[in-house]
């Protein structure tokens, strides 16, 4: 007896015109492949099988609000969609910047990007809340050299000329705001998401 | 002295658990979309 094989583009026409059993033909045709590339990202079986539910969820939504274009090309698009939400995912998880006691570390630097969605900006005029709250508690010195270099974008040339006090001095008052910064945020294990 | 050769790894050659996959297709049953008059789209997921 010979079986048919039908080609995605196919399938796909045929889940959106309400045959829900061709979405399980293309789901157990391609599960592997899509599962096998979450879980080479993501390393844990648990996060894997959670990114490739929503992956589907996404598809699902997708052809049955007729938004999907069909250019033979179903499964580098589901494969699109299951990178994004990895890249989410990530995202999602990195939480707490990475306190490694070095000078490399500027809190600022991640809140920096301009092109957040309305949630996310909400999130970062939080986070620059708090930021601002956790700078009052700092020494008088420190907190007025991290102000200037941060809010008003002055070189350590100018915060020098400004204070009174050498670019050295300007500069160590910086490196200590920033330990310090730090150090009250671990004692109060306070979580800046973003 | 015939090489050997170590067998592929199937660390990535993986698949979802059968109720994820079964969440999948039970929840795509219960989405409806419909459009209203003002073309809004709306998600209905039937029980």
């Amino acid at each position: 007896m010979h079986r048919r094989v039908y080609d995605d583009s196919v399938l796909v026409k045929d889940y959106i015109n309400g045959k829900e059993f061709a979405l399980e033909l293309l789901v157990k045709r391609h599960q592997q492949r899509i599962f096998s590339f979450i879980y080479s990202k993501v390393q844990d079986k648990d996060v894997a099988e959670d990114v490739f539910q929503d992956t589907f969820i996404k598809v699902i939504k997708t052809l049955k609000k007729g938004a999907y274009n069909e250019e033979g090309k179903f499964l580098p698009w589901v494969m699109r969609i299951s990178h994004n939400l990895v890249i989410d995912y990530f995202r999602k998880n990195n939480r707490m910047p990475l306190f490694n006691n070095s000078d490399d570390f500027d809190i600022f630097s991640i809140l920096s990007d301009d092109s957040l969605n309305a949630e996310r900006r909400i999130i970062k005029d939080q986070v620059l809340s708090d930021v601002r709250n956790l700078i009052e508690e700092l020494p008088k010195e420190q907190k007025e050299v991290l102000k200037m270099r941060m809010y008003m974008n002055m070189s350590f040339n100018e915060i020098s000329e400004n204070t009174g006090v050498s670019i050295n001095t300007a500069l160590g008052r910086m490196r200590y705001a920033l330990i310090n910064l730090r150090k009250v945020i671990e004692e109060n294990k306070i979580i800046l998401v973003h | 002295m015939p090489k050997k050769y170590s067998e592929k790894s199937s660390n990535y050659e993986m698949n979802p658990k059968q109720k994820t996959v079964q969440f999948i297709l039970n929840f795509s049953k219960s989405l409806n979309i419909i459009r209203t008059r003002s073309n809004v789209l709306i998600e209905l997921n039937l029980n």
